[in-house]
């Protein structure tokens, strides 16, 4: 880092109605006032400000916008641009962009921090108008550091929004509170003083310095007589660096003249000591304390309790929270110790709402975290920006509420209190009061917790030291019960006006002894009361009226008074009070400890001179005549009066004991109700704590709220997609014919198909039944296995099942239900009805063993045909085109594939074969007539031994042959007929000699006709050509066949 | 008659002598092969019959007069088992002949010898030795 500059950098913090101010402000400073202005603002992160152009119209002095590493120069302004974080490093500005995480910031205290621990006393701090409490912990720090502070208050230039600057201003840091364009001559002051200083020889180790500390002991002298605090134990630089403030603001020429100025002016003593208690607002301030704070009372404080019980610590006068989160992270530590946590609260009390704000946020700027050590740093706080926010953890425990320690009722049942640094702030009654507070709230064996130029003073039979020296005690429960005082002095802790000096002795206390002298000797005796009748002040020789009752001690005059007084003095008293006037009452008989009787005068009247004080009374016991024994005085009663006087006076006398004796019940019933009363006092008190708290809760929790009506929605969206999933699931399951069954890991059925009830006897309500339970509608053998199986094997199986009943098969599919994380949960059982399958496998079955077998008898054929053609002296040529009939014969039946052929077909497919065409030459003439298969290739075989015997002997060889084919049929199909086909050759010219070819054609066509079909041939060979007439029967359609 | 092919070239000796073999085959050309077959062999061939009902009264008829049997399984689409039962009832020996495969057959004939088609001259002596030792050994039972 580089050394700060030599001029003062003056820290301006504004916010709403800040341009109104900084106009005003600016009007107030002169050209070159020696000093920079930085001046740090709430802006808008999205809007790019004008205000440097803006200021300039003010000023003559260069307006710049800051930048990162720009040099500080004097009689320049600098002005935060948008959307940064503004610091400070030696002469150098630095900007940081700011987290984008919440708006929430605090840009004036960053700044103003960081411009106190670079420059020290060379720093000033103004708060202008702003809605908001940031700057007050910046105005703290620079105080802290001997700079200067001043915060705007009412004038021309407003401040519109008073709510920055007053929270500076509730802090009592700042120096001066003055209107904006009256703060120009201030600094101008200020840098003048610190010239002065300078030019005296340097700050700090110089000349002024020195004889600062050589007036030390003088000083320390004054303050202790006028405020009673002894500050000899200060440490001496920081005494003198304070004093040297004092001095600048109070524009001291010497160090002489300042304390002549302090003899003089009890109002800068007071000035002086606020100054030097600054330091308030450090963490662990005062380490060695809170480290034996942390050894020697944490671990009592949860020491024997368990998470039923709570551990409540009060922290009046918490002011910006430091204390409070202090003993918030102590408690963390000794909370991460323990096996079962007890409920801690922590309430944090003070009477400023301003600073309750800055602690209820908990934000806090770097330079304030100096003496946190880096362990806590990082658990207990997040770094957010600029400032570190306490951790939730130490926050939570913590109950901010407005209280007045002197004005409210205490809390009660408290395990720790912890008051650092608030009673030096209180004059010695007020100490005197609160102290016991303290003793009344907490519970027995609390702690209090003490600053370390605090003490107990004279109530150490309330509070025993644990450590003296860090101001640890421990509450005394065998000391007097203290009743809570209710009425206290309505007096606000830093508020210098209260701090009375002490007046010393002087001519008026001459006559004041001589008076007091005088009343003691001749003043009859007296006491005065207040308007409970509790005696503040006895004169002596009351005793002969007076004496003190049995029980606990008690200034209740109505209990000391002695018999036969009571009533009277009761009832003077009671009308003193009531008319504001003097009461007397003659001839009050009052009855010794010897028996004696004295008649006396009761005399009771307001006291006067006591303007806005709490009203007192004077009471007067006035001696009528001597004391007489009984006797005397009942005959000098008997001569005033008659005796009925007497009996009247006897009953009389009754009468007043029992009623004596009721006013005592009375008394003793309300003194119950006054202590009840307490109690209900304090409670109400923690009620409206948690109130408080409550109500910062609520906030959160609807920032929460919106967030979850987001989340909210988007599960909507989700559950809506689901329905629509889901609905799709269910169609899926409602349409599909797949059975499945989804089994848990017991085999208890969670869902299923409707398909399902084709397998099991199952009901919409088996749901969340074993799968076990139900019977199956057709056996399953080894089902349960098959389940237990998947399980163990954890794969799918498959298997084929049969319901013999209903000629049905199945595919049966267990396989593992797996969740997302890949872990078996259950297993998914499917049907499959393969029916349809099943059976078309075995047609496909007999179809292939058909077709082997027409496959293996055409082999049979064609061995036989070979065997025949190629055997018995028949050429290639003729098995060649026999194999080509059958061949012929093959493709007709392959494409006939369940159909039947027409014989006509035949016929001419045949005669095609060997280049004959049916015309003039050829003739083919029938009715249409389906062939079976059985019949096609015998049938084929033999016209085509006809047809190539016609073409190589008969009539298609030559010209002038014919051939007619043509059949006819008997009967009608479906049922059986009878075939004739007739094949006539004429117009050829047949050789002398029958043919000779009584070959295999021949056999063919005699024999196989005959053997296959039982047809019945006839083959004659005629002068004009062959002739063939064939018939053979078909059976009828009705006859049961197979497929081919 | 002439040996047409390359196994037929090697003079052989007659296989069948004085055998008597009904063969029952629906197709004319086959049965023809077979019955040549049979009669090279120097058996004497009864048949062949194409028809179930016309084979099993023949078979009724002339009990005795052969001792072996060819049996074609499908004749004119009808399956002939019902002989093959009459036949083992009689203790006479046959020979299934059939294109199909022999996992095509009904269960209890698929122990029963058998030729598939087209017959080789080889497979169809052997097939009918073992009917006849087959037929011989279920006598010797009964």
């Amino acid at each position: 880092m580089s050394s700060p500059v030599s001029f003062p950098i003056v820290g301006i913090g504004a916010s709403a109605g800040g341009v109104e101010a900084l106009e005003g402000f600016f009007r107030g400073l002169p050209d070159e006032p020696g000093l920079a202005v930085v001046i740090v603002t709430h802006l808008s992160p999205q809007r790019e400000s004008i205000l440097h152009e803006i200021i300039a119209r003010y000023t003559s002095m260069t307006v710049q916008v800051a930048a990162d590493g720009m040099r500080v120069d004097s009689n320049k302004v600098y002005v935060l641009p948008a959307d940064a974080v503004l610091s400070i490093e030696g002469d150098r500005l630095r900007i940081r962009k700011p987290p984008k995480s919440r708006s929430e910031r605090k840009p004036i205290d960053i700044f103003l921090s960081a411009l106190a621990a670079n420059q020290g006393e060379m720093a000033a701090g103004i708060i202008l108008s702003g809605s908001d409490s940031d700057g007050t912990l910046g105005i703290k720090a620079i105080k802290e550091r001997g700079g200067l502070t001043l915060a705007q208050i009412e004038d021309g230039y407003g401040p519109h929004h008073t709510e920055m600057p007053d929270n500076a201003i509730a802090t009592g840091f700042v120096d001066f509170a003055v209107p904006a364009d009256e703060m120009g001559s201030k600094l101008v002051e200020f840098v003048r003083g610190l010239k002065a200083l300078n030019e005296a020889g340097g700050l700090m180790d110089g000349g002024e310095g020195q004889s600062i500390d050589n007036v030390r002991p003088e000083i320390y002298n004054i303050l202790r007589t006028q405020i009673g605090h002894d500050f000899s134990g200060y440490k001496s630089r920081t005494f003198v660096r304070r004093v040297q403030r004092r001095m600048q603001v109070t524009q001291a020429r010497s160090v002489d003249g300042y304390v002549e100025q302090l003899r003089q002016e009890p109002r800068e003593v007071g000035a002086l000591f606020r100054d030097l208690l600054i330091n308030v607002t450090n963490f662990f301030r005062d380490g060695d304390a809170f480290e034996s704070l942390a050894r020697d009372v944490m671990p009592k404080l949860f020491e024997g309790r368990g998470a039923d019980d709570t551990v409540r610590i009060w922290v009046p006068g918490c002011s910006t929270g430091e204390e409070v989160f202090s003993i918030g992270m102590l408690l963390r530590e000794e909370m991460d110790k323990l096996p079962a946590l007890p409920r801690v609260q922590v309430f944090a009390t003070d009477i400023d709402e301003r600073a309750l704000m800055v602690a209820r946020a908990a934000r806090y700027p770097a330079a304030l975290l100096d003496s946190v050590s880096p362990e806590r740093r990082s658990r207990f706080f997040v770094p957010d920006g600029g400032s570190f926010v306490v951790a939730k953890e130490v926050r939570d425990l913590c109950i901010f509420s407005p209280h007045s320690v002197i004005r409210d009722p205490p809390f009660s049942r408290i395990n720790l209190v912890s008051c650092r640094n608030l009673l030096i702030y209180f004059g010695t009654d007020v100490q005197n009061q609160v102290i016991p507070t303290f003793h009344y709230a907490l519970h027995p064996d609390g702690y209090l917790f003490l600053g370390t130029a605090e003490n107990i003073s004279q109530f150490d039979d309330l509070f025993a030291p644990v450590d003296k020296r860090s101001r640890i005690f421990r509450r005394r429960s065998d000391g007097p019960t203290m009743r809570l005082p209710l009425t206290l002095h309505n007096l606000r802790p830093g508020h210098i006006a209260e701090l009375m000096p002490r007046q010393p002795l002087g001519g008026a206390a001459l006559r004041q002894a001589v008076d007091s002298q005088v009343l003691e000797r001749f003043a009859p005796p007296h006491v005065v009361v207040n308007r409970e009748a509790n005696v503040v002040y006895f004169s002596p020789k009351t005793g002969k009226y007076l004496e003190p009752p049995a029980g606990q001690p008690s200034r209740q005059l109505m209990a000391m008074a002695r018999k036969g007084l009571r009533l009277d003095l009761r009832t003077i008293f009671r009308e003193t009070i009531e008319t504001g006037r003097t009461t007397t009452r003659d001839g009050i008989a009052v009855e010794g400890d010897d028996g004696r009787i004295q008649v006396i005068r009761l005399i009771a009247e307001p006291l006067a001179d006591r303007a806005g004080g709490e009203p007192l009374y004077l009471v007067l016991f006035e001696d009528d005549g001597p004391v007489l024994s009984r006797e005397e005085a009942e005959n000098r009663f008997n001569t005033l009066q008659d005796s009925s006087a007497a009996q009247l006076e006897r009953e009389l006398r009754e009468a007043r004991d029992r009623l004596q004796s009721i006013v005592e019940e009375y008394e003793t019933a309300l003194e119950e109700l006054k202590s009840s009363n307490e109690e209900l006092v304090s409670v109400n008190e923690e009620l409206q704590s948690t109130n408080e708290e409550l109500e910062a809760s609520k906030e959160e929790l609807q920032s929460l709220n919106e967030e979850l009506h987001t989340v909210n929605a988007e599960l909507n969206a989700k559950v809506e997609a689901l329905d629509r999933a889901n609905s799709d699931l269910q169609n899926l399951f409602d349409s599909t014919d797949i059975a499945t069954v989804f089994l848990d890991q017991d085999l208890v059925i969670r869902s299923y198909t409707p398909m399902v009830s084709e397998m099991f006897n199952i009901l919409p309500s088996d749901r969340g039944r074993p799968i076990t339970d139900l019977s199956s509608k057709f056996p399953l053998p080894g089902f349960a296995d098959d389940l237990a199986r998947a399980f163990r094997e954890n794969q799918r199986l498959e298997r084929r099942i049969e319901d013999s009943a209903r000629l049905s098969h199945y595919l049966l599919r267990v396989a593992p239900y797996r969740d997302t994380e890949e872990k078996t949960r259950g297993v998914v059982v499917t049907f499959v009805n393969v029916t349809g399958m099943v059976e078309a496998e075995e047609r496909q079955r007999v179809l292939i063993g058909e077709l082997q077998h027409r496959t293996r008898n055409l082999l049979a054929v064609v061995q036989s045909i070979a065997q025949q053609t190629v055997g018995k002296s028949g050429s290639l040529v003729d098995f060649e085109d026999r194999l080509a009939a059958l061949s012929r014969v093959q493709s007709l039946v392959n494409r006939l594939d369940g159909e039947s052929l027409d014989l006509g077909d035949l016929v001419r497919q045949e005669l095609e074969a060997i280049g004959g065409h049916t015309g003039d030459r050829i003739l083919v003439s029938g009715p249409p007539l389906p062939l079976r298969l059985e019949h096609i290739q015998t049938l084929a075989l033999v016209l085509h031994e006809l047809a190539t015997n016609a073409l190589k002997h008969g009539a298609l060889r030559g010209e002038e042959g014919r051939l007619h084919v043509a059949w006819s049929v008997e009967g009608s199909l479906p049922g059986d007929i009878l075939v004739t086909l007739d094949w006539q050759e004429t117009g050829v010219t047949m050789p002398a000699t029958p043919p000779t070819r009584h070959g295999y054609g021949r056999l063919l066509i005699e024999k196989s006709l005959a053997f296959s079909l039982r047809a019945k041939t006839k083959l004659a060979f005629e002068p004009s050509g062959v002739r063939c007439r064939i018939q053979f029967p078909i059976p009828g359609t009705s006859r049961d066949e197979t497929v081919f | 008659m002439r040996p047409y092919f390359s196994e037929m070239t090697r003079p052989h000796q007659a296989a069948l002598p004085g055998r008597h073999i009904l063969v029952i085959e629906d197709d004319f050309l086959v049965g023809q092969v077979i019955c040549e077959m049979l009669e090279e062999e120097g058996a004497t061939v009864l048949g062949p019959i194409g028809w179930l009902e016309e084979a099993r009264a023949f078979i009724e008829d002339h009990v005795g007069d052969f001792d072996s049997v060819l049996l074609d399984i499908n004749l004119h689409g009808q399956k002939s088992y019902a002989l093959a039962e009459v036949l083992t009832e009689r203790g006479v020996g046959f020979v299934f002949m059939t294109g199909y495969s022999g996992h095509t057959l009904e269960g209890p004939y698929r122990s029963f010898p058998r030729c598939e088609k087209p017959v080789r001259r080889s497979t169809l002596l052997a097939a009918i030795t073992a009917a006849s030792a087959g037929a011989a050994s279920e006598k010797v039972k009964t």
